[in-house]
C-alpha cells in the first residue's frame, strides 16, 4: 500500500512539471494576445473557451443517425430509407461529452445536422413552443438496446402530473408512455406500455382509480420517478442553423434505484435520443388513430393520419402505437460502481469546512478509504463556522481558505485558546468560485457571457428592476426607489455596460436572469467574489453611490445608512385605507421618504466597500404587491429570490431552471398558518426560456454542465474564463499579506491570463486537540490527495473537473505539512505552565504566548531547528515538551520561495520529517513585509 | 342506455322549445333566487353570456356569472360559497366539488357535489385525465385599444425568433414583454404604452400569454392587471390612449347585440376599438350581419369542463350531463344558431368531443 502510494507520488511532480510549462506557454500566449488586442478589446484565451466545460480525460462520443462509424454502431436500429422521417434525420449526428466513469452529473449533448425548432398552434387554439424539430432524451437500463421490449426499461412518463414544468412547450400527450385515451382508466382500454424496474417490478403506464369513491386517479409510475426526480427531456430545442446543445442529467443507482445504473453487475445503461421532425409518425399499422395521439386536424376535425406533413409532433416517443421509437439513437453510458466502497469498521476521520471541496472530496473519499486505514467523512459548512469548530476542537480537520485569526475570534477566551493551540495548514486544492449560467432562448443556448466587477456588483445589489420584488399588479411603483436610468432597463441586455462587455451576443439575452446565490450563511469563496469586485476602481466607486457612465446607480438599500441617497418612498400599506397602494404624502403633498441603508451591529452605517463580506445580502426591503386586492399579504426579496442552500444546490437549481421564487398568488391554497391563500411558485423555467445565473464553484458548475462567465480582471479590459490554466496562472498572485503560511490569491494582484477568483484551499488540522492516530491519518490523507489526488481525471480518487492541480511548490508545502503533522508531539498534558522549560529551547524563547509572538528571523531561527530535531530523532518521549518548544521554530516554508529549497535541503541532509515539522505549524503568525 | 339517452334528449329539447316559445325565461344573469337547475356551472367570463343564453334553451343548466354577488348557492339546501371568477377558478371549484380526496374545500367551504361543470375559455393544463374539457364553440381573441387614440390598429403577433432583433419590431409579443414601450401618434408624438392583462386566473389572460409565447414570469414588471382590477371583456380600464388589452371578439359582438339576445348581456365595452392582427380583421360583415371572422389567426376552442368519471356514469344525473354536453348531438351542440348570436363560431364536428382534451384536478 505504501509502496503504491510512493510510486504515485513520484509520478505526480513530472505531470505538474508539464502543467507548469503549459502555464508558462499560456501566459506567453495571453500576453501576446493582450498586446495584440489594443485598448478596450476583451481577451479570451481561445483554448480556455474550448475547455470551458470539456473534460481533459472524458472522451466525447459522436454518433451519426445513419451510416454511423462510431464504436456505438452496433447499438443503432436499422434506418428505413423510404420512411417518412429519413430525409429529415439523415444528416443528424449527436455528440455526448462523456460516456464512461459516470456518476450523478450532467452530460452535454450536442446535436448537428437537424433543422430549427418550430412553434405551432393546434386546432383548438393551444400554442406549443416546441412543436416540430426537437430532440427527446431518456435513460434506459435494458441489456440490449435493440430488443423489442427495450422501451420498457426507459425512464419516461414521470412528468405526467399537474405541475410538470413543461408549460406550453411540447404537445400534452408526448409526456406519458401511452396516448391519453389509453392512460384514462374510464376508457378501460387493455393497451399498456409498462415501465420495468431493474429489480423486475412492472409498473403500469395507465392511471388507476383511487381516492374517495374512486374519483381520485392515481398514476403509479410517480412512485418511481416524478417531475422533481426524473431526468427525461421532453423537448430539447434546435437552433435555426440545425445545431443544438442541451444538458442531460445522468442518474446512478444512488439517485435512481429503479434504473440501477452502476450497481453491481450493472455498470452499463443507455442514453436514448429520439429526434422528432415534422411528419406525424402514428398510428403504426397495428395501432389506431387515438392509440398514438388524439390530436385533431383543424381542417378535417379528424385525428392526424400517418405521415401527415407539417404536423405538431404529438404522441409519446416510447408508445409502440407511434413509430418515433424506430428513429432513436442509443448511446452506451458506463457508470462508476455505486454503493459502499469503504469497508465497514475502520476508524472514521471527520473533516468539515469549505464548500469548494465538495467535488474533490466526493472523488477522493472512496479511494482514500481503500488506500488508508481510515474513512474520511466530509460535511461542508461555512468556513467561518469551520474555523470556530476547529478552534473548539469539535473537529480535528477542516478545509479553509483563510486561517484562523485573532480578528475573527469573538471572545477573549477564543483569542486565548487560539494562542494556545497549534494548527497546521496544508494546501490541497486549487479551484475557484465561478459565475455560472444557463441561458437558452429562442435561438438556442448561449455559452458566452462576460461579467465585469461592476456588472456583478449591480447584480448582487438588486439594482436592476428585475431583481427587485415585483409582480404584475403594478408596473411602476414596484421599482420607484431605483433611479430612472435603472428603471429604464427592463432587461439586463439594455444596460450599455452589458452590451459593451458582450458585443457579439448581447442581443440574444432576451430574458432577465434569475439569480441563485448561496446563503444566507457565509463562505470564504463568497468573500473572494467581493474581493474581486472591490479591487476594481469602477465597481468600488459605483458601490459608493456614484453613477456609471449611463447614469445607473446602486439600489439605495445597499448604500451605507446616512448616505444622502439612501432613502426610498413610503407607500400606504393599510388595506383599510382608501389610498392603499399609493405613495404616502406629507402635508405639502410631497412623497414621504424613509431613510434606509446598511448598518453594522453598532447601528452605524457601513459601506460594502469597507471590507469584503463573506455573505450575499438581500437588503432590498420592498414588499409587493404594493396594493393588496385579492392577495392577503405581501412578499419580500427573500421569497422573490430565495437563497440556494449551497453552491452545489445553486448549480443544480440553475441546471434545472428552478429559482424557487414564489410570486404567484393562489387564493385557494392554504398557507403555513392554516389560512386561505398563499404565494406559490410559477414553476421552473421551460426549454427555450431559460436564463439563470448562479454563484457556485467551478466543480459544481462542471458537474451540471453550466457555462461559466468570463470575468474581467479588476481595473483591466481582459476577461478570463475559469480553466485549469487560468487558475494555475492566478497562483502567481498568491499573497502572504494576511498570513505567511496560509497564502491566498489576491484578486487585485492577478495578472494577464489569471482567473481572478482563483482560491487555494487548505486542510487545517488542529494539532493540539487531535490525538496521534488522527494526526497520522490526516497526514496520510494529505500525502495522498496532494499526489495521486492531483491527477486530473474522472476516475475515483483523481482530481475532478473544476480543479487545477497544485503546483510543485504547493505540493512540497503540503508534503512538508503532512510530515509535520505526523511528527507533532502534543506538549500539553495537563498544565503546560507547570512543566519546566528545557534550556535549549528556553534560550530561543523571548516571550510566552506561543504562536502569537513576533516572527523570529534569521539566526535565531536556525538555532531553533536543531534542538527540536534532536529530541524528535532520538526518540525521546517529548510529551512533556512545553508548547513553546514546538512553537518557537520559524517558518522557513512559509517565507515564499524558501519552502521548496528548505524541503529539498532537508531531504538532502537525510533529516527526518520531524525537522521541518514545526515549520508548518505557524498558521496565524503575520510575516512582517 | 343509448336509447334512453336519446329519449331523454328529446324530452329536454321539447321542454326547451316550450320555454323559448312562451318567452318566460327570466333575463337574470344567475338562476333566479331560490331556483336551482340540475347542472350548475361557474367559471369563465368569456362564455358566461353564451352559456347563459344556452341555458334558456337547455333548462337543465344553471349558469352562474363570473362576477356578481360575492357568494352563490347552486343547490337547494346547499352551502353558500365564494363565486368563482374566471376559467382557472371555475375549474378549481369544480375540482373541489368533485372532492376526490374527501378533504378539498373551496375558499374554506366544503362544496362537494355543488357544481357539475365549469366554463373554460382556455384548454387543459398539465397532464392527467381527471377532468374532460368538452369543446362546444370557437372564440377568437384580439386586442382592444382606446377608440380615441392613435394606437396602431393592425399589429402582428410576433415571435420569439425576433426577440434578439434590434430595434424591436412593433409586435404584440414585444409590447407585452416591454421591448416596445411606445408608439408614435399622428403628430409623431411618442405615446407610452400600458399593456394590460385581465385578472389572474382568467382564461383570456392565460390564452393571450400563451399565444404570444410568454409566461407569467416574462411579463412581471411590464404588463399589469392594475392590482387585479382589469376584468375580462370589459373596457373600463382602457382609459388612456396608450392602453391595450386582450379582448374576446365573441364577447365584443355579444355585448353589441345585447338588445336582441334572450338573456341580459352587460354592455361594458366602454370606449374600446378592436385591432386587426397581421391584416386579418376581427369581424366581418356577412350580408349585413357582423360576425366573427372565422379565419382570424388567433382563435380558440371554448369548453365546458366536467368530471371524466361522470362521462361513463349511469346515474340519472350523469346521463343528463352526458346528454347535455357529450357528442355532436348533445343539446348544447344542437344550438348552433344561438352560439352564433352570441358572437361565437361553430366548433363543427369537434363539438362535444370527450376524448381529446383532459387535465388533472387543479386544487
Amino acid at each position: 500500500m505504501h509502496l503504491s502510494r510512493r510510486h504515485r507520488a513520484a509520478t505526480a511532480p513530472a505531470r505538474n512539471g508539464r502543467a507548469d510549462r503549459a502555464v508558462i506557454g499560456l501566459r506567453a500566449t495571453c500576453f501576446a494576445l493582450a498586446v495584440a488586442s489594443a485598448g478596450g478589446l476583451l481577451l479570451i484565451d481561445p483554448s480556455a473557451l474550448l475547455g470551458a466545460h470539456a473534460s481533459t480525460s472524458a472522451i466525447p462520443l459522436t454518433v451519426d443517425w445513419v451510416e454511423d462509424a462510431s464504436t456505438a454502431v452496433a447499438f443503432q436500429p436499422p434506418r428505413d430509407s423510404t420512411g417518412v422521417h429519413y430525409s429529415e434525420f439523415d444528416d443528424i449526428s449527436v455528440t455526448v461529452s462523456q460516456t464512461t466513469n459516470l456518476s450523478d452529473q450532467a452530460l452535454i449533448v450536442d446535436v448537428a445536422g437537424f433543422a430549427g425548432t418550430l412553434e405551432a398552434t393546434d386546432s383548438g387554439g393551444m400554442y406549443w413552443s416546441t412543436a416540430q424539430n426537437f430532440v427527446q432524451a431518456m435513460q434506459c437500463w435494458g441489456e440490449d438496446p435493440l430488443a423489442a421490449d427495450f422501451a420498457e426499461t426507459c425512464q419516461w412518463g414521470g412528468r405526467y402530473a399537474a405541475n410538470n414544468g413543461l408549460g406550453d412547450t411540447v404537445y400534452g400527450d408526448v409526456v406519458p408512455r401511452l396516448a391519453t385515451a389509453d392512460v384514462d382508466p374510464y376508457v378501460g382500454s387493455a393497451i399498456d406500455n409498462p415501465f420495468r424496474t431493474v429489480q423486475g417490478v412492472t409498473v403500469t403506464a395507465k392511471q388507476e382509480f383511487g381516492g374517495v369513491g374512486g374519483k381520485e386517479l392515481t398514476y403509479p409510475l410517480l412512485n418511481y420517478f416524478n417531475p422533481s426526480t426524473t431526468n427525461e427531456v421532453q423537448g430539447a430545442r434546435i437552433n435555426s442553423d440545425g445545431t443544438g446543445s442541451f444538458l442531460f442529467e445522468t442518474q446512478s443507482s444512488d439517485q435512481a434505484p429503479q434504473l440501477g445504473c452502476g450497481s453491481e453487475g450493472h455498470a452499463r445503461c443507455w442514453l436514448v435520443l429520439v429526434p422528432r421532425g415534422t411528419s406525424y409518425s402514428g398510428p403504426t399499422e397495428n395501432g389506431t388513430n387515438t392509440g398514438c395521439s388524439g390530436l385533431i386536424d383543424g381542417k378535417t376535425n379528424e385525428p392526424y393520419v400517418y405521415g401527415r406533413a407539417n404536423s405538431i409532433q404529438a404522441g409519446s416517443p416510447v408508445n409502440p402505437q407511434c413509430d418515433y421509437w424506430a428513429n432513436r439513437i442509443n448511446i452506451p453510458l458506463d457508470f462508476d460502481p455505486t454503493g459502499q466502497t469503504c469497508a465497514v469498521g475502520g476508524s472514521e476521520r471527520r473533516t468539515i469546512g469549505s464548500q469548494l471541496m465538495v467535488g474533490a472530496m466526493s472523488s477522493w473519499q472512496s479511494s482514500l478509504c481503500q488506500e488508508q486505514d481510515a474513512a474520511f467523512s466530509f460535511s461542508s459548512n461555512p468556513d467561518a463556522l469551520a474555523r470556530a469548530q476547529l478552534l473548539q476542537g469539535q473537529a480535528d480537520a477542516g478545509f479553509l481558505s483563510w486561517p484562523l485569526s485573532d480578528a475573527e475570534a469573538e471572545y477573549e477566551s477564543d483569542k486565548a485558546l487560539l494562542a494556545a493551540t497549534d494548527f497546521s495548514y496544508a494546501p490541497v486544492a486549487v479551484t475557484a468560485p465561478v459565475i455560472a449560467f444557463a441561458a437558452e432562448f429562442a435561438n438556442g443556448r448561449q455559452e458566452e457571457l462576460i461579467v465585469s466587477p461592476r456588472l456583478m456588483a449591480k447584480l448582487l445589489t438588486q439594482s436592476y428592476s428585475f431583481a427587485v420584488p415585483s409582480n404584475s399588479s403594478d408596473p411602476d411603483k414596484n421599482f420607484a426607489h431605483l433611479n430612472s436610468v435603472n428603471r429604464s432597463y427592463k432587461y439586463l441586455n439594455q444596460d450599455p455596460e452589458f452590451q459593451r462587455l458582450n458585443p457579439d451576443n448581447w442581443r440574444e439575452f432576451t430574458m432577465n436572469p434569475s439569480i441563485s446565490l448561496p446563503g444566507p450563511s457565509g463562505a470564504d469563496a463568497i468573500k473572494q467574489v467581493w474581493r474581486w469586485i472591490l479591487a476594481d476602481d469602477e465597481a468600488n466607486a459605483w458601490l459608493n453611490g456614484e453613477a456609471d457612465e449611463a447614469g445607473m446607480t446602486v439600489n439605495p438599500f445597499y448604500l451605507p445608512a446616512g448616505h444622502p441617497a439612501a432613502q426610498v418612498p413610503v407607500f400606504v400599506t393599510d388595506v383599510a385605507d382608501p389610498d392603499q397602494g399609493n405613495y404616502l404624502l406629507d402635508s405639502t403633498g410631497a412623497i414621504t421618504m424613509r431613510q434606509v441603508g446598511l448598518t453594522n451591529i453598532a447601528g452605524a452605517g457601513f459601506s460594502l466597500t469597507d471590507a469584503p463580506l463573506q455573505t450575499f445580502m438581500k437588503a432590498d426591503e420592498s414588499l409587493v404587491p404594493i396594493e393588496l386586492t385579492t392577495e392577503k399579504y405581501r412578499f419580500d426579496s427573500l421569497q422573490y429570490a430565495p437563497y440556494a442552500e449551497s453552491m452545489l444546490a445553486a448549480a443544480r437549481d440553475t441546471f434545472r431552471g428552478d429559482s424557487h421564487s414564489k410570486t404567484v398568488w393562489d387564493a385557494t391554497r392554504i398557507n403555513a398558518a392554516g389560512e386561505l391563500g398563499d404565494w406559490i411558485s410559477g414553476g421552473t423555467q421551460i426549454p427555450g426560456k431559460k436564463f439563470m445565473i448562479a454563484v457556485t464553484d467551478s466543480s459544481s458548475s462542471a458537474r451540471y454542465g453550466l457555462s461559466n462567465a468570463g470575468l474581467v480582471r479588476a481595473n483591466s479590459d481582459e476577461a478570463v474564463l475559469p480553466t485549469n490554466k487560468t487558475m494555475q496562472s492566478a497562483l502567481g498572485a498568491l499573497s502572504s499579506a494576511e498570513s505567511a503560511t496560509v497564502r491566498q490569491v489576491d484578486p487585485s494582484l492577478v495578472t494577464t491570463g489569471g482567473y481572478p477568483l482563483t482560491m487555494l484551499t487548505y486542510l487545517a488540522v488542529n494539532l493540539t486537540a487531535s490525538d496521534a492516530d488522527a494526526r497520522d491519518d490526516y497526514a496520510a490523507m494529505i500525502e495522498q490527495v496532494t499526489t495521486a489526488g492531483q491527477i486530473v481525471g474522472t476516475q475515483r480518487g483523481e482530481l475532478p473537473l473544476g480543479y487545477a492541480p497544485l503546483s510543485d511548490e504547493l505540493v512540497a508545502q503540503s508534503q512538508a505539512a503532512a510530515a509535520a503533522i505526523r511528527a507533532f508531539v502534543n506538549p500539553v498534558v495537563t498544565s503546560p505552565a507547570a512543566v519546566p522549560l528545557p534550556d535549549t529551547v528556553a534560550a530561543t524563547t523571548t516571550s510566552i504566548g506561543p504562536a502569537q509572538d513576533e516572527y523570529v528571523a534569521g539566526e535565531t531561527a536556525a538555532a531553533a531547528v536543531l534542538p527540536v530535531a534532536d529530541t524528535a530523532v532520538t526518540g525521546v518521549d517529548t510529551s512533556a515538551l512545553p508548547a513553546a518548544a514546538t512553537d518557537r521554530t520559524p517558518e522557513l516554508v512559509n517565507a515564499a520561495g524558501v519552502g521548496k529549497t528548505a524541503l529539498a535541503l532537508s531531504l538532502g541532509l537525510g533529516l527526518s520529517g520531524a525537522v521541518f515539522a514545526p515549520t508548518l505549524l505557524r498558521g496565524r503568525r503575520l510575516l512582517p513585509l | 342506455m343509448q336509447k334512453k339517452n336519446q329519449r331523454r334528449l328529446g324530452l329536454i329539447a321539447g321542454l326547451a322549445l316550450v320555454g323559448v316559445a312562451f318567452g318566460t325565461i327570466p333575463a337574470f344573469a344567475d338562476p333566479a333566487a331560490g331556483t336551482y337547475a340540475q347542472l350548475s356551472g361557474t367559471g369563465s367570463d368569456t362564455t358566461q353570456d353564451l352559456v347563459g343564453g344556452l341555458a334558456t334553451a337547455v333548462t337543465a343548466i344553471g349558469n352562474y356569472d363570473a362576477v356578481g354577488t360575492e357568494t352563490i348557492q347552486t343547490k337547494a339546501g346547499g352551502p353558500s360559497f365564494v363565486r368563482p371568477n374566471g376559467s382557472g377558478n371555475g375549474v378549481k371549484a369544480l375540482s373541489a366539488s368533485i372532492n376526490s380526496t374527501g378533504i378539498k374545500v373551496w375558499n374554506g367551504v366544503d362544496i362537494t357535489g355543488q357544481l357539475d361543470f365549469a366554463r373554460s375559455s382556455s384548454g387543459p393544463k398539465g397532464s392527467g385525465t381527471d377532468l374532460t374539457y368538452i369543446p362546444f364553440a370557437k372564440d377568437a381573441v384580439t386586442y382592444a385599444v382606446n377608440a380615441g387614440g392613435d394606437f396602431p390598429r393592425d399589429i402582428p403577433v410576433g415571435s420569439s425568433s425576433q426577440d434578439s432583433v434590434s430595434p424591436a419590431p412593433f409586435t404584440l409579443r414585444n409590447i407585452y414583454r416591454c421591448t416596445v414601450t411606445e408608439y408614435s401618434d399622428a403628430d409623431f408624438t411618442s405615446v407610452p404604452i400600458r399593456a394590460l392583462l385581465p385578472q389572474t386566473g382568467s382564461g383570456t389572460r392565460s390564452f393571450w400569454l400563451s399565444t404570444l409565447g410568454l409566461t407569467e414570469d416574462n411579463v412581471v414588471g411590464c404588463a399589469t392587471d392594475i392590482g387585479n382590477t382589469v376584468q375580462e371583456h370589459s373596457g373600463a380600464q382602457v382609459t388612456g390612449i396608450g392602453d391595450i388589452v386582450p379582448f374576446s371578439i365573441a364577447q365584443y359582438l355579444a355585448q353589441g347585440n345585447h338588445n336582441t339576445l334572450p338573456t341580459t348581456v352587460a354592455e361594458r365595452r366602454y370606449q374600446v376599438a378592436l385591432g386587426s392582427i397581421g391584416g386579418a380583421k376581427p369581424v366581418i360583415n356577412n350580408g349585413g350581419v357582423v360576425e366573427l371572422n372565422s379565419a382570424f389567426p388567433i382563435s380558440r376552442n371554448v369548453y365546458n369542463v366536467v368530471a371524466t368519471s361522470r362521462l361513463s356514469g349511469t346515474s340519472a344525473a350523469d346521463l343528463l350531463l352526458q346528454a347535455t354536453f357529450a357528442g355532436t348531438s348533445s343539446t348544447i351542440c344542437s344550438n348552433t344558431a344561438l352560439i352564433k348570436q352570441y358572437g361565437f363560431g361553430s366548433a363543427g364536428s369537434l363539438c362535444g368531443n370527450t376524448t381529446t382534451y383532459k387535465s388533472p384536478y387543479t386544487l
